[in-house]
């Protein structure tokens, strides 16, 4: 059974937009996703989809075996705490550090302060944030902030990790650098989806590609060993 | 205790941690709505107590009013006990007594120097058979009992009505002031009261605002509404039952400090009494609905 998968799934936003036409697609657990195209192309409607912070005009999906159309409200967030989400801003929290930011999402689990400082720490040791736990994020790289945001997600262990064009704000060395530890993640078992419009990664790292134009897929274009790479699943 | 409640407590006094840090979102903003809402307890209470002093002195009032209707000399006994049951069917009218002329002689007696009635042979001290009429306190009837005393002055049988025992129409009027005061503190209270619940809705807007970024990313993360929602609740709470109390331990303070004056002036005992056992639970209890209505009303008119 494949973790996620969709079905004729449209989204249509009031005044007739449609952000998604009939996309259908499975993704199996441990995969590695790319979700390609252009900026419009729909790829932020779809992994909001996949978080149920929108709701499809028409389809099914099912995440985790669960359809999000007939999943009842109280039961989200419980979804939401099996999926970890990445922006491409970071979105800290400018006035707590970066050991606060990270323990955000564990409060809600109930865990001990103990619990939460182990988790912090072995997420942050993971990232090679450890010495930065104490800082701001102002007083952080991008890079270091898209670790940050990385680690906030991978505290709560997800098995599905979505990455809305988390390379959107960094260089090429640092953009490499976070697929790289995304990769590293999925080969631990973490089934990664990143939204991505840069051509040169999606070069780079030839995982599954899933390429969308105005709504629509119009490729699936499966794995595939690139010239001096091995990383690819 | 369970784990699943041990990680609930958990999560409770994580928010009301959250809660009690909301109040230093807006500081400034927070500490005028919690003074708003202590004048505003303290001119209630203030009032409330206002209001029991206004009963009291009109309970006195009616209490000190009693008339003595004497008799002309002589009137059967008969007509004596008519006129007695007329009395009693009257609304003003406590109760009637009957008073002899020993007896009327016996409270004159009472109100003389006692040197002076020793000295006096007792026939000389006046005394004639009249009615004690002990007036009733009617609220709705603030005119006090003038028809019925000017109706018993109409009376053939009647020689004479003396008039209300001094201080009782003092006392009334005292009673109205009072009244006044206390309708005056509580219209103050009520435009208050509005003010303070605005106050309270936008520091708890602002505190949503600034928490806005933390709230979308904690909804991403699995946070139920509950959990968003309950810092707000305990901040709005605190905010409403601090300043609610700290309102009643003003006003009881200003009441004392009153009540200290007006008996150091006027003789007077018990001027304005203030239950704090009873009011300070009330306005604790007033506070918790007040805050949980203003983050109720913050959230909606954020979600909206």
């Amino acid at each position: 059974m494949p973790l996620l998968s969709l079905q004729g799934v449209t989204k249509r936003y009031p005044g007739g937009v449609e952000a998604l036409r009939d996309v259908s697609f499975e993704v199996n657990e441990g995969e590695f996703l790319f979700l390609a195209g252009p900026s419009g192309a729909g790829k932020t409607t779809l992994l909001r989809l996949l978080v149920r912070l929108e709701v499809a005009t028409q389809g099914d999906i099912l995440v985790f075996g669960r359809h999000l159309q007939r999943i009842r409200e109280s039961s989200v967030p419980y979804l939401r705490r099996n999926i970890g989400f990445v922006f491409q801003d970071f979105r800290l929290l400018g006035d707590r550090t970066v050991a606060e930011n990270v323990a955000l999402g564990l409060h809600i689990l109930g865990l001990t302060r103990r619990e939460i400082r182990s988790r912090v720490e072995e997420a942050l040791a993971d990232l090679q944030l450890e010495g930065l736990a104490a800082s701001l994020p102002a007083a952080l790289s991008g890079g270091e902030q898209q670790r940050v945001a990385i680690a906030r997600a991978l505290v709560m262990h997800p098995p599905l990790l979505l990455a809305d064009e988390p390379t959107g704000n960094l260089d090429w060395d640092l953009s490499n650098e976070t697929v790289r530890l995304l990769a590293r993640l999925n080969r631990r078992g973490t089934t990664v989806i990143m939204a991505t419009h840069d051509r040169f990664l999606l070069r780079e790292w030839p995982y599954r590609t899933l390429w969308l134009h105005r709504g629509a897929l119009v490729e699936d274009r499966p794995a595939s060993p690139a010239p001096g790479s091995t990383e690819a699943s | 205790m369970t784990v699943p409640l041990r990680s609930l407590v958990r999560q409770g006094l994580y928010l009301v941690g959250q809660g009690l840090q909301g109040l230093r979102v807006a500081p400034g903003q927070t500490l005028w709505s919690v003074l708003l809402l202590a004048v505003t307890a303290s001119l209630v209470s203030l009032a409330i107590a206002f209001g029991g002093l206004a009963a009291r002195l009109s309970e006195q009032a009616a209490r000190g009013s009693r008339v003595l209707v004497y008799l002309k000399d002589p009137v059967p006994t008969a007509e004596v006990q008519r006129l007695m049951s007329r009395l009693q069917g009257q609304a003003d009218v406590e109760s009637v007594t009957y008073l002899t002329r020993e007896q009327d002689r016996a409270e004159n007696a009472r109100l003389l120097p006692p040197d002076l009635v020793a000295s006096l042979p007792p026939e000389a001290i006046p005394g004639q058979h009249a009615l004690e009429v002990s007036l009733r306190f009617r609220p709705e009837a603030p005119e006090g009992p003038d028809a019925l005393l000017a109706s018993l002055r109409a009376l053939e049988e009647v020689d004479l009505v003396a008039e209300p025992v001094v201080g009782g129409q003092r006392l009334r009027a005292m009673a109205a002031a009072v009244d006044l005061g206390r309708t005056i503190l509580l219209a103050m209270a009520v435009l208050l009261l509005v003010g303070s619940l605005s106050f309270v809705v936008a520091t708890l807007t602002r505190t949503l605002d600034r928490r806005r970024d933390e709230v979308t990313l904690l909804r991403l993360l699995g946070a139920t509404e509950g959990f968003l929602r309950t810092p707000l609740m305990v901040q709005g709470a605190l905010q409403g039952m601090v300043g609610l109390g700290l309102g009643v331990l003003g006003g009881a303070l200003v009441a004392d400090g009153l009540s200290a004056w007006l008996e150091g002036r006027h003789d007077l005992h018990r001027v304005l009494v203030m239950r704090l056992d009873l009011a300070l639970p009330l306005a604790l209890a007033a506070g918790l609905v007040l805050g949980l209505a203003g983050a109720l009303v913050a959230s909606r008119r954020k979600e909206a």
